[in-house]
């Protein structure tokens, strides 16, 4: 059975809204949830830790990082990769995309939808190429594509056809979030699932996109995030362990 | 051989701040569905409002079993009614009726 994933759920700083979202985010079949935080949001996250586990939800923390150049993207990273389940990043610039693309400690690869914005970082074949040999995945987000009127959501829906189709081609995975930020951003996993059909994906991968994408990457960063992790592979291994 | 059409029926939740009636969801739903998909996508879906329980907000569409996800796509992207915010939830579907209520 598959465990449905929903990766970005914004918290805009209303606890009792994110109640709402995550009661309904589990009954529409989500088992695991993450939620984007500010970076000093100690308390908030502790109050979602509790919420979660009373509704019975798999709570992972995220963290959206718009840095405008490398070097900011470099010194958050160092800051941040240890206090947060996933590292997603806006990449508004060119620069900080390929450095995204390449860095291991990044697992969500985010891109802008202005299309004054898009002209300067998109996901070209390049930023694949640099994608297939990290970790990061392509990440989607329903609420942009709902967001628009049906021009700019035909342009959308053509820019991340192709972008999708190059990630596929050079074997990045891709990933679909509500990126909801309140209760009407909202969707059942086979409804987003389906919004990927428009892009010309077939629907088993688009279910994955869904649940065992996601999940691999907040599974393998929880195995990052133990204290016995050394690098991939290696471990520190004790007594009876052995 | 059979040549009997095969529907899927789906049942929805609307959440909308604003109560709305039965021909206001059909609306919406036609209206999505054509914006995403044009007037042959309409003509393929075949959707139908089955029943609507304007109280609870909630409802059975049906549609041709070929055309289930894009009848999904269409539910989904609806995300405003009028200027206000909103979202059609697919609870379940089925492929018949009886399944679907019980």
């Amino acid at each position: 059975m598959r465990r449905f994933t929903d990766l970005h759920l914004r918290f805009q700083g209303d606890l009792s809204e994110l109640k709402e979202m995550l009661r309904v985010s589990s009954e529409l079949g989500y088992s695991t949830l993450a939620i984007s935080f500010s970076q000093n949001m100690k308390e908030e996250i502790k109050q979602a830790r509790i919420i979660c586990s009373d509704l019975g939800v798999d709570l992972a923390t995220r963290v959206d990082l718009e840095p405008k150049n490398e070097g900011e993207l470099l010194k958050a990273l160092k800051e941040l990769r240890y206090r947060f389940e996933i590292i997603a990043v806006k990449c508004l610039t060119k620069g900080v995309a390929r450095q995204a693309a390449k860095d291991r400690r990044i697992d969500v690869l985010n891109f802008p939808i202005d299309p004054a914005q898009r002209e300067r970082a998109y996901f070209d074949h390049q930023e694949a190429v640099l994608a297939s040999g990290a970790l990061a995945a392509l990440e989607i987000n329903a609420s942009t594509i709902l967001g628009e009127g049906p021009f700019n959501r035909a342009r959308l829906l053509a820019t991340m056809r192709k972008e999708i189709a190059e990630g596929r081609r050079m074997g990045v995975p891709f990933i679909l979030s509500s990126g909801a930020e309140n209760l009407y951003g909202l969707r059942s996993p086979r409804d987003l699932a389906s919004l990927l059909t428009l892009m010309d994906v077939d629907w088993e991968s688009a279910l994955d996109a869904v649940s065992e994408e996601p999940l691999k990457i907040v599974e393998r960063n929880r195995e990052k995030l133990k204290a016995e992790y050394i690098s991939p592979g290696v471990r520190v291994v004790e007594g009876d362990q052995k | 051989m059979t040549f009997r059409r095969r529907y899927r029926y789906a049942g929805f939740r609307v959440l909308s701040p604003n109560h709305l009636g039965e021909r206001e969801v059909r609306d919406v739903i036609q209206r999505s569905i054509v914006e995403l998909l044009g007037a042959q996508g309409l003509s393929r879906i075949e959707p139908r409002i089955i029943e609507y329980d304007a109280e609870r907000s909630v409802g059975i569409i049906r549609c041709k079993h070929l055309y289930l996800p894009l009848l999904r796509a269409s539910l989904a992207s609806i995300a405003t009614i009028g200027e206000k915010p909103a979202a059609f939830l697919v609870l379940k579907v089925s492929g018949s009726l009886r399944a679907l209520r019980s």
